[in-house]
């Protein structure tokens, strides 16, 4: 063994090329080159951030930024303060003293009737008992309780230049100004005013910033930093740690304090370990304006730009690739990488010095490619072919071990207890610190069946694992070496972790962890990636891997997996395999490609996205939810957006939503709305939850129902309606029918009796006509006897006619006839005119004969018709 | 507001206080202002004596004004014409001034030495930025020693540096003020 003492000589100092500082994420409420001077910060209780700015009013939900400005009737643009009311009202001081409002996007200016402030309002404070203040600058301190009031110096400020609001636990509002706190206190409307200076012990009179907790103001100032009065005691507390001057806000989130002051830092204290931090957002740009959220995120403002930043969990140091790292007893870091190895060092002010070491000959030529810190504080680096040395982080002794060792190329260094292990790449090399570092090796010829040994790990129950490179994995307890590559995908293995059961996990080269059941390992893919190039555990006993795609924490009790990528701004660095270190806080130390990355989880209760129903949407009209939703049965083409807050990855929120009455189980998207078509009628409720990491358990749910009306041929009103009047018809009917018949019935009675009395009638008048027939046919057999006696008579009148003519017409004629005949004979005219005259004498007794005759039949009529006449005439 | 009208006050805060009868005002009878910007490759220095200001004793408001081309010094006449023309582009903004009010309560009759913080509007290329400025004042029977040194971010006042020279020319220039003020 070679003891050599170096006085190591610390050539230069680093410039601060290796600032520890968590992630801030900037964002761009413009373009990228167009700057936004933040002067105000809000959360609103539905979870949109709200920026007050020199170029307007910002909406931001994380992905979506909607700008408010004069086009929206804002009074101006600038809008220098923003509070909430307890109706969810935004009130928006602005830089010329108005103030304006924003309700559901619509911006309202306010005027009072008493007169507007006339100079930039700096803060609007509601008190809880619901009364508005708003301070301004230059122009007093303004209170609105049903009329708004205004203190000035006449009332006892004593300067009118107001920072900054707070309301203590009395519910007294705090006004800081440039001549000490005013405490004012509001009975029936009247202020009665009490002023905290210098007089009572405070350091300095020009109050910036207030914070109240638990009876104690906390009060940021100009020139004396923050300091702390107790209000019952009055008495003052100043921490000697936080005299920072020129603080224009703070914030206290747990122990720790966030301060901007002038100057482009970001400092934040913690108590917890007296230590300050300094950060840099960017450089160029100075926070002026802080806000924390419930997230745990803090939003740091400036005059050009906006960032949001974690500031815990995980913090880069960034800077050259490191390959192997380990942090000594003090908490400094020591790094390697190819410009040598580095120890940095933070002092309690935050200020970070980086140091050189082992920048002589020969070391100047070696390579450190391991380091570590053994339990008595040295710091071990192992070189690549010249063994290691153990150096006095103190005093800079070095002890040299290279030519005890079986191999000198150290991979890694690892230990427990006075047992300090190498991993060479010919076995393993344990050295012994309570025996004057006595080497043992180990390697085939003592059982251990490898070469290559990435890491040697020493667990709980003083079992030694050893990672192999061809051979899988080998473990040494009191009875020997025992060798486990049955199961394992991958022959190589980088490195070992012990959870909080005690259980041995191992990372396989491609394979991701093997978990260790008692015999063998058993692959149990848990992480998100299975090329995990460091892995360690936590103090609470979590696997804690580092991968390319960020960092997993793996919780074995619960089987919960904890992703760390995009909200801590991992980014695209890339680990170096096995540069890992634990300090005595339990943090995790890693070495990248860009420098190192530090995992200290806290203990912060654990928040999940908030899932928030943005809007309802029917076809592409905006519902009104604050009204109900009662929608028509043709309203049924629904579009519900929703939002998941969720600031530091808002784009890895997934989404729960489950239509009650419709959907049968929760549906998974990771979009921002869900549309529903053709819904049936019916009453509907829609649930939704949101989760990062795929867990909805106890995930808070928000939910809007709303009832699509049937149509009303459809409804139970309806259909009353319906049978209402059915019923009715049917009454009506009967009704009416029941009327016809009556009137039917009396019509047929009337209509029977007259008949009756026709019949009556008519029987009478036919038993009138009868004996009038009887008589009639009584007469008529008189008649038809007197006829017959007529016709008798004028048969035997005739008779006497043909007689007559048969005697008396026929001798006439016969003469006529004989005296024709002659005349066609007579020879002469003289016998012609003898036989005319005999036939003149002839034809006129025919013509006498003839006239008889007639005269015979004339009075044998006129007897007969006036015997008719007669009889017409009794008729 | 505008040069012109800062001028305007102070000439109106003169005459304003002398007519009134009450103490009267202090202003400045000699002056030094100087700035320094210690860059990471070149320190530029700069002088005026042409500061004029005034002090109201009776309500402790000040204003100073200093016209920007007055500054000499540089380690060169272009370096010089680029100070005006290009950074403060001074034929545009021809003053720089700070006005506003002493926050600490001066006893001007008593000779005494005070360290008090001026607040007031600090108005340099056009940009206003309210500023808290601390200074010694030293009240003598004659007179008044002002003496007050601060810094000035080029940011706050929308003084762009190109890349190519950012490392001639420091982020914060630091300003001194040694000034005596009589009273008329």
């Amino acid at each position: 063994m070679i003891k050599r003492l170096i006085l190591l000589i610390l050539l230069f100092r680093l410039p601060l090329a290796f600032g520890q500082s968590p992630y801030f994420q900037q964002y761009f409420l413009l373009k990228k080159n167009d700057p936004v001077q933040i002067e105000s910060i809000l959360k609103d209780r539905t979870g949109f951030m709200w920026f007050g700015t020199n170029k307007g009013l910002f909406r931001f939900d994380g992905i979506n930024t909607k700008r408010f400005t004069v086009a929206d009737s804002l009074s101006i643009d600038h809008v220098t303060a923003l509070a909430q009311d307890s109706t969810g009202k935004i009130w928006i001081g602005h830089k010329n003293g108005q103030l304006s409002t924003i309700d559901r996007e619509v911006v309202t200016k306010v005027t009072f009737p008493e007169g507007d402030a006339t100079q930039e309002i700096s803060d609007i404070l509601f008190a809880s008992d619901g009364t508005m203040w708003f301070a301004t600058l230059n122009d007093g301190l303004y209170y609105f309780n049903e009329h708004l009031y205004r203190l000035d110096e006449a009332d006892g400020m004593p300067d009118i230049f107001i920072y900054d609001l707070e309301e203590d636990g009395d519910g007294s509002i705090w006004a800081g100004t440039d001549r000490g706190a005013v405490v004012c206190t509001l009975k029936d409307r009247k202020a009665s005013l009490k002023v905290l200076d210098y007089k009572s012990g405070f350091p300095d009179n020009i109050i910036k910033k207030m914070h109240y907790r638990e009876g104690r103001m906390t009060l940021a100032t100009e020139d004396a930093g923050i300091f702390i009065y107790d209000i019952n005691a009055a008495r003052v507390d100043i921490h000697p740690n936080l005299n920072i001057p020129r603080i224009t806000d703070f914030l206290m989130i747990g122990d720790s304090y966030w301060l901007a002051s002038s100057g482009s830092d970001l400092r934040v204290y913690d108590q917890s370990n007296d230590q300050m931090n300094i950060y840099r957002p960017q450089p160029g740009v100075f926070p002026t304006v802080l806000f924390d959220d419930e997230e745990g995120s803090v939003w740091i403002g400036s005059r050009n730009g906006l960032f949001r930043s974690l500031g815990r969990d995980v913090k880069f140091i960034d800077g050259s690739p490191v390959s192997a790292i380990t942090v000594d007893t003090t908490g400094s870091i020591w790094l390697s990488n190819d410009d040598g190895l580095f120890k940095r060092t933070v002092d309690k002010n935050g200020n970070t010095q980086t140091r050189q070491y082992l920048n002589i000959a020969p070391y100047t030529k070696y390579k450190v490619i391991s380091l570590f810190t053994d339990n008595q504080g040295y710091i071990w680096c192992g070189f690549y072919g010249q063994g290691a040395i153990r150096m006095n982080p103190a005093t800079g002794q070095i002890t040299e071990i290279r030519n005890q060792l079986g191999n000198g190329n150290v991979l890694s260094i690892s230990g427990a207890g006075n047992k300090v292990w190498l991993s060479t790449l010919s076995g393993a090399s344990m050295i012994d610190l309570d025996k004057g570092l006595a080497v043992t090796n180990f390697d085939r010829s003592k059982g251990l069946d490898c070469d290559y040994v990435y890491q040697v790990f020493v667990d709980s129950k003083g079992r030694s694992w050893f990672a192999s490179d061809r051979e899988g994995v080998a473990m040494l307890d009191n009875s020997g070496f025992h060798k486990m590559i049955d199961n394992l995908a991958s022959k190589a293995v980088y490195g070992f972790a012990e959870d909080a059961t005690g259980t041995i996990w191992a990372n396989v080269q491609d394979d991701g962890l093997y978990k260790f059941d008692g015999q063998q390992f058993q692959p149990s893919q848990v992480l998100r990636n299975i090329n995990v190039n460091c892995l360690s555990s936590d103090p609470e006993g979590n696997l804690v891997a580092v991968h390319d795609l960020g960092i997993d924490v793996y919780n074995p009790s619960l089987g919960v997996v904890h992703h760390l990528d995009n909200e801590i701004g991992f980014g695209d660095r890339k680990p170096s395999l096995n540069a890992t270190a634990r300090d005595g806080h339990g943090n995790i130390f890693f070495g990248t490609d860009n420098g190192v990355v530090i995992y200290s989880r806290t203990s912060l209760p654990e928040t999940k996205p908030v899932a928030t129903i943005d809007k309802f949407r029917i076809f592409n009209r905006y519902k009104d939810r604050s009204k109900g939703l009662s929608l028509a049965y043709d309203e049924n083409n629904v579009t519900i957006t929703f939002l998941g807050f969720w600031y530091q990855d808002p784009q890895g929120v997934n989404f729960q939503y489950k239509l009650e009455n419709y959907d049968v189980d929760w549906i998974p998207t990771a979009d921002h709305s869900a549309i529903f078509s053709s819904l049936p009628p019916g009453s509907y409720t829609f649930k939704l939850r949101a989760s990062v990491d795929g867990n909805f358990d106890n995930a808070a749910e928000d939910s809007v129902s709303f009832v699509i009306r049937p149509p009303f041929w459809q409804t139970t009103v309806f259909y009353l309606l319906i049978g209402v009047l059915a019923a009715f018809a049917a009454y009506t009917f009967v009704r009416r029918r029941e009327r016809n018949l009556q009137r039917d019935k009396l019509e047929l009675e009337t209509k029977i009796a007259e008949r009756t009395y026709e019949i009556v009638k008519k029987n009478e008048e036919i038993q009138a006509q009868a004996e009038e027939i009887k008589a009639i046919n009584e007469s008529l057999e008189k008649r038809v006897t007197e006829r017959t006696f007529e016709l008798e008579r004028k048969n035997k009148a005739l008779e006497d006619y043909a007689f007559i003519n048969a005697h008396n017409l026929r001798s006439p004629v016969a003469s006529i006839l004989g005296l024709v005949n002659l005349f066609s004979h007579a020879k002469g005219e003289e016998d012609a005119k003898e036989l005319i005259e005999h036939m003149k004498v002839s034809a006129e007794r025919l013509d006498e004969v003839v006239r008889t005759i007639t005269e015979s039949i004339e009075k044998s009529d006129q007897f007969e018709s006036f015997k008719k006449g007669e009889e017409e005439g009794i008729d | 507001m505008s040069l012109n009208r800062v001028t305007l006050i102070v000439v109106v805060l003169f005459y304003a206080v002398s007519a009134l009868g009450q103490s009267k005002k202090f202003t400045v009878q000699k002056s030094e202002m100087s700035f320094t910007s210690n860059a990471e490759l070149e320190l530029i220095k700069a002088q005026s004596t042409e500061t004029q200001g005034l002090i109201d004793p009776t309500t402790n408001q000040f204003a100073f004004s200093v016209p920007v081309q007055s500054f000499k010094g540089f380690n060169s006449d272009l370096q010089r014409q680029h100070f005006n023309d290009n950074y403060m582009e001074s034929s545009k903004y021809n003053k720089a001034s700070f006005t506003g009010k002493i926050i600490e309560q001066v006893n001007y009759t008593q000779d005494s030495v005070y360290t008090v913080r001026a607040k007031g509007e600090l108005d340099i290329h056009g940009q206003k930025q309210t500023r808290i400025i601390k200074a010694k004042l030293t009240v003598r029977k004659s007179d008044i020693l002002i003496d007050a040194d601060f810094n000035v971010p080029l940011a706050d006042h929308n003084i762009s540096i190109p890349k190519i020279v950012s490392q001639k020319i420091a982020t914060e220039i630091d300003v001194k003020f040694r000034g005596t003020l009589v009273q008329q």
